[in-house]
């Protein structure tokens, strides 16, 4: 497994975006959009509220299958993962908070059994203050982070449930999620 | 009403996007995450898919006045119509990464009465949503949308319902937006 922490922290912060023909560009390569994380937190909820938490949660995880075959594409091609330490840095740069693995047991057959921490993350903030107990915006996320585990740590089966929820009041400034397979 | 073009496009191309504590901030106040196009052209699709167009218009409508206001917040503007100008959105827009925006019309007279038409070209969005689902997109609907809800705010006009006249998707050089009232 190629280690690309440090190199990608560094390429991250300096010089791996830049803009290109007015887009924000990864490696010269991948588009990304600046989008208002409360904005976010509202295009989550208001179709969310109308899906079973089931078909959001798939709705995240395709929506993650997508950025993270995209990342590991232009990073290093098919055949290697991406440590959890590149992938932190990658989602506290792009504004996405920070995920910090409170259990962490896997195998290489894609056996786990994690336990995970979102923290700071301003889209779950925004969705609190807007929303309260009646967000949808974590069902969306795990699925969403759901994917990226599988596919940076080399996962298989990986659903994250909630254990708590800060909107929820569950926690004061983290959720608390779990996938055990 | 402040002309705050230059103003706006010196402050926003230079500074006042900075991270703090692992988050973006525009001006220390408004959060901002990077977001992958593609996915973002796939989370579009799917909501137009589900709900239909007429949701997807909606929803990005009122996404666009919420960003508005927060910006309008952000910056400790009024958050009355009119106070900024075609220069500073094009401006904006550019370095979101949302590509490029042209105002071929934009006649605004008394209560809100206007005829715009604009011009959008680089939208990465909309061109992963083309690549992936065709003739079928749904994302210049929901770029529709959040320009309308934007528009209201930031031009002083009212009731801006944009419709498209050109799309890419269907071999245009751009895609052409249009409201009159």
């Amino acid at each position: 497994m190629a280690d690309i922490a440090d190199p990608l922290k560094k390429m991250l912060m300096s010089k791996s975006f830049s803009t290109d023909r007015s887009r924000i560009r990864m490696f010269g390569k991948m588009d990304w959009t600046l989008e208002p994380s409360r904005g976010m937190a509202e295009l989550i909820q208001i179709p969310g509220e109308k899906m079973t938490q089931e078909e959001l949660f798939r709705f995240g995880y395709d929506n993650g299958k997508i950025i993270v075959d995209e990342i590991k594409g232009i990073l290093l091609g098919t055949e290697k993962s991406i440590t959890q330490k590149a992938i932190n840095d990658l989602l506290e740069f792009i504004g996405m908070g920070q995920i910090d693995f409170i259990r962490s047991e896997t195998s290489e057959d894609g056996h786990h059994h994690i336990v995970a921490h979102m923290i700071n993350n301003p889209i779950i903030e925004h969705a609190k203050e807007m929303y309260g107990e009646i967000s949808v915006i974590c069902t969306f996320l795990r699925g969403l982070f759901s994917a990226h585990a599988e596919m940076v740590l080399g996962l298989k089966n990986v659903h994250l449930n909630e254990l708590k929820c800060q909107c929820k009041n569950q926690a004061k400034d983290f959720c608390e999620w779990e996938s055990k397979w | 009403m402040p002309v705050i073009s230059s103003l706006l496009k010196k402050m926003i191309i230079a500074r006042a996007f900075r991270t703090e504590d692992g988050r973006i901030k525009m001006f220390g106040a408004m959060d901002w995450t990077l977001y992958s196009s593609k996915a973002l052209a796939h989370f579009f699709q799917v909501i137009g898919d589900k709900f239909g167009e007429d949701f997807l218009y909606d929803l990005s409508y009122k996404n666009g006045r919420l960003n508005a206001m927060e910006m309008t917040k952000a910056m400790k503007i009024k958050p009355k119509g009119g106070w900024t100008t075609q220069t500073a959105i094009v401006s904006l827009l550019d370095f979101l990464g949302y590509g490029k925006l042209k105002f071929v019309k934009i006649d605004v007279g008394e209560e809100g009465h206007h005829h715009l038409i604009v011009h959008t070209t680089e939208n990465p969005i909309s061109e992963h949503s083309i690549e992936m689902y065709g003739k079928k997109s749904h994302a210049c609907t929901y770029w529709a949308g959040l320009l309308a809800g934007h528009g209201e705010l930031e031009l002083g006009v009212k009731n801006i319902k944009l419709k498209e006249n050109t799309c890419i998707k269907d071999g245009a050089g751009y895609c052409e937006f249009e409201s009159k009232w």
